[in-house]
């Protein structure tokens, strides 16, 4: 039983767990008011730790919005 | 103001973007997309004909909101019935194994069950208790150096890397971190009450 049937993430350790809910679960991205503010202005010195959320960190649910706003935009 | 009727039409003119969206943003997801974004539509009709319905002012980003929101959602459903499967297992070490079986020295698979099951109970908590400390963080300028700090040590700096990387004190950092996770702590505590999902609190891991 190494993954659930909806191929969950298998979770040894409290490490694991924190992956899991950071990158899946969203539970460290910034208010969606405060993204917005960041895709609209990425210098703003009052989102830093947002910048370091999205850059650094690399949320993959906040670059995917990212991305699908960057293409509408394009399109 | 956009009305309802415009809010629905976006929201089709949309759809594929919000499809791809959704399907990078949770890719375990992937093959319930249409459900989720079906259950949207369903949850958006209700809401435009709501009297009190305020359409926003820049639709897409709200939808991908509602999207993120409703996908997150879906996923954490997905958990509680998978920490419910693990939880009403039946006997698991009553089940016998294959004679050619070699024999296995790590943890039994009723151990594993126990444990995934607390892992996830663990992860859900931990997931509410962290969007509250964002949203806490949030409400005051002052306190976003301590979000930053935090989610920086969760993903493995050490203070001293965190100190130089946000260009402040090692001594800021340390309280920083000290304030963030007691802050985290009281709140696992105060939902926690049993002490059963996080032992590391209480000298276990």
């Amino acid at each position: 039983m190494q993954e659930g049937a909806s191929n969950t993430p298998e979770l040894k350790t409290l490490g694991d767990v924190v992956r899991w809910v950071i990158a899946e679960l969203g539970a460290m991205c910034p208010s969606p008011e405060r993204l917005a503010a960041y895709f609209a202005n990425p210098d703003d010195a009052s989102l830093r730790d947002v910048r370091y959320h999205v850059e650094e960190a690399r949320c993959p649910i906040c670059r995917a919005e990212r991305e699908t706003m960057q293409r509408a935009t394009s399109d | 103001m956009t009305h309802g009727a415009e809010v629905l039409n976006v929201f089709m003119r949309c759809r594929k973007e919000l499809e791809r969206f959704a399907r990078a943003a949770f890719p375990r997801l992937a093959h319930d997309v249409d459900d989720l974004l079906q259950e949207i539509w369903l949850e958006l009709q209700a809401k435009v004909a709501s009297a009190d319905f305020q359409a926003p002012k820049n639709c897409e980003s709200w939808l991908r909101m509602l999207v993120r929101s409703r996908a997150i959602d879906r996923l954490r459903s997905m958990e509680r019935r998978i920490l419910y499967s693990l939880t009403n297992k039946k006997d698991l070490d009553s089940e016998t194994p294959e004679r050619n079986e070699p024999i296995d020295t790590g943890p039994s698979p009723a151990t594993y069950a126990i444990e995934q099951e607390r892992r996830r109970r663990q992860g859900l908590l931990l997931s509410d208790v962290l969007v509250e400390f964002c949203r806490w963080c949030e409400k005051r300028p002052q306190r976003l150096g301590i979000k930053e700090a935090y989610e920086r040590s969760l993903h493995g700096q050490s203070p001293a890397q965190i100190a130089e990387a946000m260009g402040v004190s090692p001594e800021s950092v340390h309280q920083w971190l000290h304030q963030a996770r007691e802050w985290v702590r009281q709140r696992v505590t105060e939902r926690d009450v049993e002490r059963s999902v996080f032992l590391t609190l209480y000298g276990g891991q």
